[in-house]
């Protein structure tokens, strides 16, 4: 199958910068699937975003969305199927209702009335803002703001979302209600998501995650051979998910612990385990 | 300095028919050189509370006493200005505040403001870039050309220039990666710590309030429903989660572990109280 994202030997420099921001970046991304790319702050996450849809022109390398190589003839072709989330919610309302923020893309594309009020619905409902269709944008909680910027995304039927930091702005509760909605969504589309991500909870959901580090991929692996880095992911900028953290406590005890990622619950196991056999 | 909060109540544009409730008899104390964490939903009052710390809003009824000062609902603006010098205000995304030329006049503005000569404050401004761990250079800098995390710490400078007593934190790391939050934090400890500074921090971050705080006011819906210190307050697992409300995660963790058996007494907050705690029921150090 055709990757819906591949990405080979990619350079970008910044102009007037003395380094590149992004060294020979390479790598794929299969339909369907949800790639987390993590990494602190500058470390070219969103840099590399804005490379994906065109938003900046690569120094070197290439970027193939779907069967496209991107370049300025297929630019726009690639835009229809790549949707962006940004960080800030407040910045990308324009519509005075809902429903009209929505309906805003759709009709940049010259999408017929009747079918853009069709998409419009569905895209609340996918999203499960229906009920706030008339409200005004402004008046939401961020996670509702994030909802309703994800809808505008999801009425255009791109085939690809990407979450670039999308919920790093957001309260507790709005963290899990986008990356529950994301989940929920590629359950039943077959939506492709590449969340740019400095929340360990958010690339735990995901299927693969790209650690970057100062625009360099670090390495690739699945969210458990990540977060098996422990304590080293801490010295790159990251957080470590809590069960890592508690065994380094334990580790710094003299207790012996597994080196492979542990999830809580297989935490819990382990440490019941040395329980029952005291 | 303590701030004195004696049934305030706060209603937004009073006596029109858009009125609405931003407090509900609020009385509680926040005592000189504490560190209080405030925690509560959005729109649960915590912003209106943080607002009568230094007087931009002032009661609709009740009182607020900051240090020998009492703030009433007919108290005239312009006995205030000593007050708004003594209780610093870091608002959210405060970098966006930044204005100036170079980093040294941003923070030089404030100081300036309320009298105090260039010089004296441009001195000042090396002083606080030195307290929030900025290097020297960025003096000369535009405060522009500093990445996010610096420029906040700019603009923390700026509000400690003014060499308040009390600094209120709302949501200082919002938008920060882990590194940035982590030494955000520690340096918050840090000025709490050597510069005898009172803080009030408003966060949605659990962790955090565990890891700081040693007092604790949870709003909702415009009231003070639980106070007390982090322990006493995460011990009621199941009524912040009733009012989803989120726990420490080392608390989750002992709520999971304990369910399989394991015992904690008292209910540990951090990963090295859960580590010291399992210890002795997992055979210790020894356990081969």
């Amino acid at each position: 199958m055709l990757p819906a994202i591949a990405v080979s030997h990619l350079n970008y420099q910044y102009p007037d910068a003395e380094r590149l921001a992004l060294h020979d970046v390479s790598f794929t991304v299969a339909p369907g699937e949800w790639v987390a790319i993590i990494g602190h702050n500058g470390s070219g996450k969103s840099t590399l975003a804005k490379n994906l849809n065109g938003l900046l022109a690569p120094a070197a390398g290439t970027v193939v969305v779907g069967g496209l190589t991107l370049s300025e003839s297929t630019v726009w072709d690639i835009r229809a199927k790549v949707g962006i989330v940004f960080q800030n919610p407040d910045n990308q309302f324009v519509g005075a209702t809902v429903a009209d923020d929505v309906a805003f893309g759709l009709e940049n594309r010259g999408v017929p009335r009747e079918e853009m009020l069709v998409r419009v619905a569905d895209a609340l409902d996918a999203v499960g803002m229906r009920d706030f269709a008339t409200r005004e944008p402004a008046r939401l909680s961020g996670g509702q703001k994030q909802r309703v910027a994800i809808a505008g995304i999801i009425a255009q039927r791109p085939d690809i979302i990407i979450l670039d930091e999308a919920t790093s702005m957001l309260d507790p509760a709005g963290r899990t209600e986008i990356v529950q909605l994301i989940q929920r969504l590629r359950a039943t589309t077959q939506l492709t998501v590449l969340s740019i991500t400095h929340d360990i909870d958010e690339a735990a959901s995901a299927d693969r995650v790209i650690l970057l580090n100062d625009g360099e991929i670090r390495t690739v692996g699945t969210p458990a051979e990540i977060f098996a880095f422990g304590p080293e992911l801490l010295k790159l900028g990251l957080d470590v998910p809590y069960p890592e953290k508690l065994k380094a406590a334990l580790a710094a005890r003299g207790v012996a612990m597994p080196a492979h990622y542990l999830d809580a619950e297989g935490l819990g196991d382990y440490l019941w385990t040395l329980h029952s056999t005291m | 300095m303590d701030i004195t909060f004696d049934h305030v109540s706060f209603t937004y544009q009073a006596g029109t028919p858009f009125a609405g409730d931003g407090l509900k008899d609020v009385t509680t104390t926040i005592r000189d050189h504490s560190y209080t964490a405030i925690i509560g939903h959005t729109g649960s009052g915590k912003s209106t509370l943080l607002q009568h710390l230094n007087a931009l809003l002032k009661p609709t009824q009740g009182t607020v006493t900051i240090g020998d000062l009492t703030i009433t609902p007919e108290t005239n603006n312009k006995h205030l200005r000593p007050l708004r010098q003594k209780v610093g205000m870091v608002f959210q995304f405060a970098e966006n505040q930044l204005f100036e030329q170079t980093v040294a006049k941003d923070i030089a503005f404030g100081p300036k403001n309320f009298g105090v000569p260039e010089a004296e404050a441009l001195a000042l401004a090396e002083r606080m870039v030195q307290l929030v761990g900025l290097p020297e250079e960025v003096l000369a800098q535009s405060p522009f050309d500093l990445s996010g995390g610096q420029m906040r710490r700019v603009a923390i400078a700026g509000v400690l220039a003014m060499q308040p007593e009390v600094l209120v934190l709302d949501e200082p790391t919002a938008g920060l990666d882990p590194a940035g939050r982590a030494e955000m934090m520690t340096m918050f400890a840090e000025l709490h710590r050597t510069q005898g500074l009172t803080i009030v921090l408003v966060t949605h971050q659990m962790d955090d309030v565990a890891d700081y705080a040693d007092s604790v006011l949870v709003m909702d819906r415009g009231q003070l429903v639980r106070q007390g210190t982090p322990r006493e307050v995460f011990a009621e697992t199941e009524w912040l989660r009733a009012h989803s409300l989120g726990l420490p995660k080392t608390a989750v963790m002992a709520e999971q572990l304990a369910a399989r058996g394991f015992q904690f007494d008292p209910l540990p907050l951090t990963a090295d109280q859960l580590a010291d705690q399992l210890l002795p029921q997992i055979g210790g150090a020894a356990h081969e």
